[in-house]
């Protein structure tokens, strides 16, 4: 049971809603939140008020409102707290072609909601969080670069409502592996072959243009030398045409490795509860015999009057390879 | 056995006794709690709300008197609607908000005007019955009172002018929404119950009351000695329930201890909650 917290539109909190549907998503695809109240018992929100449920990372901020005769509700949508962070674009500094984070990882984060201009609200929890980070991000909206940064370290972000600030933490992804046939429903889809020999191409034209390719060796670690062939070959593409050599078979190995991640696990569950985006989970379909271990992607909340439900989408990180697209934006 | 609803209107329409009204409060003595089943096991219980029918008689000695009385039924019911303020079922000392937004006139079954049979659908949005009981705690009452550094025990407040102790006790087996009203004149009042320390950090007038009400959170009320009110949930101390400084925490099952400075009196409403009302002889 959480309590919804609501501000007006200068941050003063006025009290906990009653009579409401939320609907939260963060992750790799959306970051919104609808809020829907009967319209004659809607609480006077407006662009800029705040909801959130204390000491946990469901909240944001009212950016829209709809109302409907035909069922007579009104609806506040607006940006997560990942949202608003995700409304920003992170950008090189001047003179540079890339904004590097290196180092602990709060102290990454720390730069990243600086160059943001949100630290009057995001504020990093004090210290070090013990995790070692390395980015180079060029024009990526925020939260998606943080959570591929994290991601990069098995890391993952947290954020919780303090009062007036939201707390920012990175901590060790978790590996839940305690979801099975017997506690949950779920859909497992588990990809047999996924890429296995990735074609980069860099910068240059025609016969000028800085050309590699990698392989998944026996062992699903990348190589140079090609195992797989004819029919078990899968071949995939990978273009940025602003990386000279070194750095686009960086990339290219990031995005070999990602490819490899092509199990998806379909899951609503109490069990989801605790899993964060950048988790990983492990699920066990003990009748079928199956097992699939993916990534968590995306998690939706719904609290009606504080009751919540969680679902997650589970499976195939994309956020990984929004950082490797490398366009010149 | 009292069976009554208490309209927002200001009336009160009283179901038996010597009332021209009738109705059964057995009526509304079912639950049905919905659930979520994860391979047979119950993943949670889920509160929905609920209507009941209920019929009602209405006994008059004349058609002109029926006709009134039908008529001031309606309103209570209708004014709750059209204000889309719920209204009260009160059965013996417990009560449940609800709407009536159906009201049918059984034509078939009544005696002209006489004894009028009326068919009413109640609905509960949350359908719960709730026991109030007040306790007041005065600064001058009995109890243990200690003062300054002799006090016994390990809380935050040993080296205050002084600690009033007094228990109050949730009889239910499972806790209960408390409203808690402060009387002035306080300064920055908090009140331990349990290990939960309730506090808003307001300065409570002579004559005036801090109201924080479990079973309305939507705002905490300061009122001044005119009855002019504040909402000051904003400064409130912050703390999600069980974290030690949640504001609206519910009262734990048995006795609980009850501690405060001693410089105000107050009262502790507890508002136990069933999901129906019990039957009385």
């Amino acid at each position: 049971m959480y309590d919804l917290i609501y501000t007006d539109a200068e941050l003063v909190e006025q009290g906990v809603l009653d009579g409401y549907a939320l609907t939260m998503t963060f992750g790799d695809v959306d970051n919104t939140f609808d809020c829907v109240f009967g319209s004659a018992s809607a609480p006077p929100l407006t662009g800029g008020c705040m909801l959130y449920a204390e000491d946990t990372e469901y909240g944001g901020i009212v950016r829209g409102k709809s109302t409907s005769t035909q069922d007579g509700t009104t609806t506040f949508s607006g940006s997560t707290w990942h949202g608003v962070i995700n409304e920003h674009v992170l950008c090189p500094p001047s003179g540079q072609t890339h904004l590097k984070l290196r180092g602990d990882a709060h102290a990454a984060l720390r730069t990243a909601i600086a160059a943001c201009g949100l630290d009057s609200v995001f504020r990093v929890a004090s210290g070090d969080s013990g995790i070692q980070v390395s980015a180079d991000i060029r024009f990526i909206p925020a939260y998606d670069a943080i959570v591929a940064m994290l991601a990069k370290a098995r890391a993952k972000l947290i954020i919780k409502w303090k009062r007036d600030h939201a707390e920012l933490s990175v901590v060790a992804a978790v590996n839940h592996d305690s979801m099975n046939s017997d506690n949950a429903n779920f859909t497992i889809t588990e990809g047999y072959r996924p890429p296995n020999h990735i074609l980069l191409l860099g910068t240059g034209e025609m016969l000028d243009r800085i050309t590699s390719e990698l392989f998944i060796g026996e062992d699903g670690s990348v190589t140079r030398t090609k195992y797989y062939t004819g029919i078990d070959e899968v071949m995939a593409k990978f273009e940025d045409t602003n990386a000279q050599l070194e750095e686009l078979e960086e990339k290219g190995t990031e995005k070999l490795i990602e490819m490899q991640d092509v199990n998806e696990i379909d899951v609503s569950s109490e069990l989801v509860n605790d899993y964060d985006v950048g988790d990983y989970v492990t699920a066990t379909n003990l009748d079928a015999g199956q097992s699939a271990t993916a990534a968590v992607t995306s998690k939706t909340v719904t609290l009606i009057d504080g009751e919540p439900t969680f679902s997650c989408e589970i499976g195939s990180a994309s956020a990984l390879f929004e950082l490797n697209t490398g366009k010149d934006v | 056995m009292s069976f009554r609803y208490v309209s927002n209107n200001g009336d009160t329409i009283e179901f038996g006794g010597d009332s021209a009204f009738y109705a059964d409060s057995d009526a509304f003595r079912t639950y049905d709690t919905d659930y979520t089943l994860v391979h047979n096991a119950v993943a949670r219980f889920n509160r929905k709300a609920a209507s009941h029918e209920l019929p009602i008689t209405i006994f008059a000695d004349t058609e002109t008197q029926g006709a009134a009385l039908l008529d001031r039924l309606q309103q209570a019911f209708d004014h709750d609607v059209r204000a889309h303020k719920a209204g009260r079922f009160e059965i013996d000392e417990y009560y449940a908000h609800a709407y009536v937004p159906t009201f049918k006139f059984a034509c078939g079954d009544s005696h002209g005007l006489y004894e009028i049979e009326v068919k009413a659908k109640v609905l509960f949005p949350n359908p719960v019955w709730i026991l109030e009981s007040r306790k007041s705690f005065n600064p001058s009452d009995g109890g243990d009172t200690s003062r300054g550094l002799n006090y016994p025990y390990n809380f935050p407040f040993n080296f205050k002018a002084g600690v009033s102790i007094r228990q109050i006790t949730n009889p239910l087996s499972w806790p209960c929404a408390v409203r808690i009203v402060i009387y002035g004149e306080a300064h920055n009042p908090y009140i331990y119950i349990g290990d939960n320390r309730y506090e808003v950090d307001v300065d409570v007038p002579d004559g005036g009351t801090l109201t924080i009400d479990g079973l309305d959170k939507s705002q905490i009320v300061l009122r001044d000695q005119y009855g002019n009110a504040t909402n000051v949930f904003d400064r409130r101390i912050s703390g999600a329930q069980g974290s030690g400084t949640y504001v609206f925490e519910p009262i734990p099952s048995g006795v609980n201890a009850v501690t405060w400075d001693g410089s105000f009196p107050f009262d502790v409403v507890l508002c136990g909650e069933r999901s129906w009302a019990p039957c009385t002889t």
